[in-house]
């Protein structure tokens, strides 16, 4: 910004702290935790109908499948911020995972092969990315239609590189990405972890995180205040391409394989996943706690109905309807505080 | 018929006027497709002075401020901002020249509290460790309330309430307090003391005269004449994208302007 803050002395009486509790001061943090209980109840729940559910290895299973919704999630969590949306991820995370496995098999050492492949994974989402934000700043299409369009086309793509075949067998480096563990703990809730952190420091304490927010929640007031609302509107998508391309990684290097319908559905899970958060859909708030919980809630949701054997396609019904029912949720809620969705 | 008038006016406008001149408006044009918002305009905002813009629905007054502003760049004409010429094209343009708004929306991010809306666009920050730059939310808040209850004069009961649950005066105060902050030469303000109760109506006045009172040009967009005559020395009547008339308020009276707004006084004018 060209215009500097110029410094005032501070009122020595604002200096007076007024008293207001954590949760109040923290709106991010008080949002999503009506969320605790359900996500307890549910566990408990499940945990009757079957016990299996709190084996160290059930749970350490919950937390790795958890792991590439939270990378999504953050990755949505910051383009919902902006308003946006971004539909593509799920078959951003197949290209990203093919575009890795054919480097892994490039014939190239271990050494140089997979930091590379990471590399290209995490390139080839954020250039999707990329390409998504270019036709949303600059050419104005509305985000919906956009990445329903690269949907199509990012799934096509992945076709395109990888043909119907399947890569299998990636060096342990890589595997340790998805499989690995630290001090018991997977490696890739580990990262999980490490990127949702990032994204609540990017949210909520730098300048990008809150003009991203601004964008989302007055347009005009950010383009007033001299903010390039393109630019951040732009990054917003480029990261959540990125976020992609980690998770497409995470999921090759999990499944030791990588084929072109990987991720499929992908999105429709981080979406249900930010808006059961509490991230506003129509941007100017996010919450990553939100996105976090929403992820352990949707994770054990699911292990639950494989562990009561419910069929998969019901799986596909509780999933659909959740993300229903969580958007009706938030707008309810955001009526009673006399906000308007405008 | 109006052109006419206009092209009246602009004929004898005066050339290297004074150099108490803030802002020159000379030939500024502004359409939106069909819609001709503003005509040439030629008009001239003096040094210190608070200078009320009225008109009807329509008549292109918010459009005559963005042109100035940068919102909505001019399509033809210049801008003298203290005796330079200055192609405004970005807000940015007109606040590194000190000119602040307050727009008649406000333009505050409902979801944002006080402090980030106060820092919208400039953003203090720290470094955390020394190394990491974080937004230095609790200063932003602390300035923020600082400014608003020493200058504004509006007492914060709780600082952390977004602005789309503040009452219509803490968004003023906020709008307000933030172009103070900025350290402005010239404010504008767009229906400032629409949509406010009585009491708050009186403290925006206040505002105007203490603003004034610091040597800083003050633009205000009005439909309230009450508020027009108490607080504003000239008053500019817009029509149709026109510049219909200039009035000093000492010499003009509201009945006079109240035509003019309505359009029944372009003889008398030309
Ligand atoms: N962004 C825009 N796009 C298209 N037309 C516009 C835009 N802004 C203003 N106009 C049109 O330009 C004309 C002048 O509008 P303007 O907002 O300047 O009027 P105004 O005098 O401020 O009115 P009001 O008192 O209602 O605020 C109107 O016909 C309006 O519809
Ligand atoms: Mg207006």
């Amino acid at each position: 910004m060209t215009q500097k803050a110029v410094p005032m002395p501070v009122n020595p009486a604002a200096k007076t702290p007024l008293r207001f509790g954590f949760l109040q001061r923290n709106p991010g943090l008080r949002a999503p935790l009506g969320l605790v209980v359900p996500l307890l109840l549910l566990a408990v729940i499940i945990s009757l109908v079957n016990p299996v559910f709190l084996d160290a290895r059930n749970l350490f299973n919950v937390f790795r499948q958890i792991s590439i919704f939270l990378v999504l999630g953050t990755g949505m969590t910051v383009v919902m911020a902006a308003r946006g949306i971004d539909l593509s991820v799920g078959s951003n995370v197949a290209l990203s995972a093919c575009v890795s496995a054919l480097v892994l098999k490039s014939g190239l050492d271990a050494g140089t092969a997979v930091p590379l492949a990471v590399l290209a994974g995490i390139g080839v989402g954020a250039l999707v990315g990329l390409v998504n934000g270019t036709f949303v700043t600059v050419f104005k299409v509305p985000p919906l239609i956009v990445t329903l369009g690269t949907l199509t086309a990012v799934r096509g793509a992945a076709y395109l590189v990888m043909g119907p075949n399947q890569l299998r067998n990636f060096p342990d480096a890589f595997s340790f990405i998805g499989q690995g563990r630290v001090f018991g703990l997977p490696m890739a809730g580990i990262i999980a972890v490490g990127v949702v952190l990032f994204g609540a420091y990017l949210m909520n304490r730098t300048r990008f995180g809150a003009y991203v927010l601004a964008v989302g929640g007055n347009r005009s007031a950010a383009i007033r205040a001299g903010i390039r609302v393109g630019r951040f509107e732009m990054l917003a998508y480029v990261f959540s391409g990125a976020m992609a391309g980690l998770a497409g990684i995470m999921l090759a290097s999990r499944l030791d394989a990588a084929q072109a319908v990987l991720g499929a559905m992908m999105e429709l899970h981080a979406i249900a996943v930010v808006v059961l958060g509490g991230t506003l859909l129509f941007g100017g708030f996010a919450t990553l706690l939100g996105t976090f919980l929403g992820a352990a809630f949707l994770g054990v949701a699911e292990n639950g109905l494989l562990l009561m054997r419910v069929p998969f396609y019901w799986q596909q019904v509780v999933i659909g309807l959740t993300l229903v029912v969580a958007v009706a949720i938030q707008l309810a809620r955001f009526r009673r505080q006399g906000m308007t969705t405008e | 018929m109006t052109t006419e008038v206009t092209q009246a006016r602009r004929a004898e406008a005066p050339v290297g006027a004074s150099a108490d001149v803030h802002v020159r408006f000379r030939g500024v044009a502004k359409r939106f497709g069909g819609v001709e918002a503003l005509k040439p305009i030629d008009l001239d905002v003096r040094r210190g002075e608070v200078l009320a813009i009225v008109g009807d629905n329509g008549a292109g007054k918010s459009t005559l401020i963005k042109v100035l502003t940068g919102v909505h760049p001019a399509d033809t004409g210049t801008i003298e901002i203290d005796g330079q010429m200055v192609k405004v094209d970005h807000p940015d343009v007109a606040k590194a020249h000190g000119i602040e708004t307050i727009y008649q929306d406000l333009a505050l991010v409902p979801t944002f509290d006080l402090g980030t809306n106060f820092f919208l666009g400039r953003e203090l920050r720290k470094r955390l460790f020394g190394v990491i730059p974080v937004l230095d939310v609790e200063r932003m808040r602390r300035e923020a309330i600082a400014v608003i209850q020493d200058r504004v004069g509006l007492a914060i009961t709780n600082p952390y309430t977004p602005a789309a649950v503040m009452s219509g005066g803490q968004r003023q105060a906020v709008a307000i307090g933030r172009a103070l902050y900025a350290d402005a030469k010239l404010v504008i303000m767009d229906e400032p003391t629409a949509a406010l109760g009585v009491e708050e109506q009186e403290k925006v006045l206040a505002i105007i005269d203490r603003l004034k009172a610091q040597g800083v040009t003050v633009i205000v967009i009005s439909h309230n004449l009450e508020h027009v005559f108490r607080s504003c020395d000239r008053i500019v009547v817009m029509h149709n994208g026109h510049k219909l008339a200039e009035r000093d308020r000492a010499t003009s009276t509201r009945a006079e302007i109240v035509g003019l707004i309505m359009g029944s006084d372009i003889r008398q004018e030309a």
